[in-house]
């Protein structure tokens, strides 16, 4: 009985050293783990350390590899087309001379600045063979 | 399909794309282990305690409402066998008789250790819902009355855990728990472990907890009825009821700690205390000091730890600690006045 009225007295003398609040300090995932309880550690972020931020920065990579793989794929035509890949637009047109190359390349310009209204910036500009002996530029760019 | 690969199949099968919501996570705890025991005598070894690999996350069904799971497995760093049986099992193989120049029977007899063949144990593993109301889970897994404990037990997993000391440090099988959101700090645990048999003195078992729970002060209030006859560790003639009481207080750089437990299986009812203090001397060096004594587990078991930890990094420290266990029972041949003495590092992510 003695034993027991000690301990309820010490934890009270205890209980009135209380410091204030704070939010528990995140520990290591082990040992959030061990508490089985996921509101203990809803404000820690393991994403970004020791193993875990390893294997989500390489899991991260493989996701995005795999979604421009899943992109369609851009269709092979003669004539000038554009083509939107996400929000990149594609215009293309085939010359088989310099002054052709002049040509196609203005009115490819043409055609961009008629689907971006505040301008675009150009992201890459392709020369490709064609069956015909001719070639064909392919204008990627993104609107502003 | 051997246990060994059991955790990396179930990774496996988790999609590439989910694993923005996993967390792996481990500890490797091994140390070199003086031993001096009255019953055994003096060795030394290599331990591992409680070394483990696990892997957590969620599931968003909504808003409001998730999909929880834990997958957590002990691995042996020290010798990577789980489940060893200490128990030789002998059995002669040969036989041969000779008659000249004397006529003799050779027996030769073959001792084998069975078990041991598992790299990897359960531990903690169930399957869950969280949600605005609370969090409901499945599985096999410590208690609301073990977790009681909280981190008073500033020396758990190793040989001066407080388990050789008070009952109660039970992982349930066959356990379904739900756990309130905390209301100013406080939540409520209640778990029923269902015992799956129909056989004399098994009945189901209960445990539940109240926890207040802030950075400041920890206390916390459990209770355990029955649930070590339903979860099979031990079979007693009545149910068991185990009372349990706990508080942590931070002061400074001092963590005060202090459990007092009452037990009662219709045999045995006694009460159990442990006092428990660390001193963070600076953001390196921790000093611990330990006592715990009661009836419940062996007559007159007192156990005493004094420890240290260096932080090398974060997730990384050395660990010291030298623990003496003593008893009193009525074979005083066999009685417990035990040291250990060990050195080890402990890595955890």
């Amino acid at each position: 009985m003695w034993v027991k009225l000690a301990f309820i007295s010490v934890l009270t003398l205890l209980c009135s050293l209380a410091l204030a609040e704070e939010k528990p300090e995140c520990g290591s995932a082990v040992d959030a783990a061990d508490r089985l309880v996921p509101d203990s550690d809803k404000h820690c972020d393991y994403t970004k350390t020791g193993l875990n931020g390893v294997i989500h920065k390489a899991l991260s990579g493989k996701k995005n590899a795999g979604e421009e793989v899943a992109e369609p794929k851009v269709q092979d035509v003669k004539e000038k087309k554009i083509e939107v890949v996400a929000d990149k637009l594609t215009a293309k047109g085939e010359f088989n001379s310099s002054q052709q190359l002049q040509a196609v390349k203005f009115s490819l310009l043409e055609v961009a600045a008629g689907q971006c209204a505040k301008g675009f910036v150009l992201e890459s500009e392709r020369y490709l063979p064609t069956a015909t002996k001719a070639m064909k530029l392919e204008l990627t760019y993104q609107c502003l | 399909m051997k246990k060994a690969l059991l955790p990396l199949m179930i990774a496996s099968l988790v999609p590439a794309t989910a694993f923005a919501d996993i967390t792996v996570y481990g500890k490797a705890n091994v140390a070199l282990q003086s031993t001096d025991k009255n019953v055994g005598g003096s060795y030394t070894e290599v331990v591992s305690n409680a070394s483990r690999i696990g892997l957590k996350g969620s599931e968003n069904v909504n808003d409001d409402l998730k999909v929880i799971y834990q997958f957590e497995y002990q691995t042996k760093v020290d010798d990577g066998s789980n489940s060893l049986s200490s128990t030789p099992s002998c059995s002669a193989t040969s036989k041969s008789t000779t008659v000249t120049p004397a006529a003799t029977t050779t027996t030769t007899t073959t001792c084998s250790i069975s078990g041991g063949s598992q790299t990897f144990s359960q531990r903690n593993i169930y399957v869950g819902l969280k949600g605005t109301g609370g969090t409901a889970m499945i599985g096999m897994f410590d208690t609301p009355f073990k977790l009681a404990q909280e981190k008073v037990d500033l020396f758990n997993d190793y040989v001066g855990d407080i388990q050789t000391v008070l009952q109660g440090e039970t992982r349930a099988k066959n356990i379904v728990q739900y756990s309130t959101p905390a209301f100013s700090d406080i939540t409520v645990n209640v778990a029923y472990v269902n015992a799956e048999k129909d056989a004399v003195n098994v009945d189901n078992g209960y445990s539940a907890s109240i926890v207040y729970n802030t950075k400041a002060i920890y206390l916390a209030l459990a209770n355990d009825s029955n649930v070590t006859n339903a979860s099979g560790a031990v079979v007693h003639t009545t149910d068991t009821d185990i009372l349990r009481a706990v508080g942590r207080f931070n002061v400074g750089p001092v963590v005060l700690g202090a459990m007092w437990e009452t037990y009662d299986n219709g045999v045995i009812d006694e009460d159990g205390y442990m006092l428990s203090a660390q001193w963070n001397v600076n953001d390196k060096w921790a000093l611990k000091v330990q006592n715990a004594s009661s009836d419940m587990v062996q007559i007159g078991t007192d156990q005493t730890s004094i420890g240290a930890d260096y932080k090398l990094t974060k997730a990384a420290k050395v660990f010291g600690y030298y623990t003496m266990v003593e008893d009193e029972r009525a074979a005083v041949a066999s009685r417990a006045d035990d040291k250990y003495l060990a050195v080890g590092l402990e890595l955890n992510f």
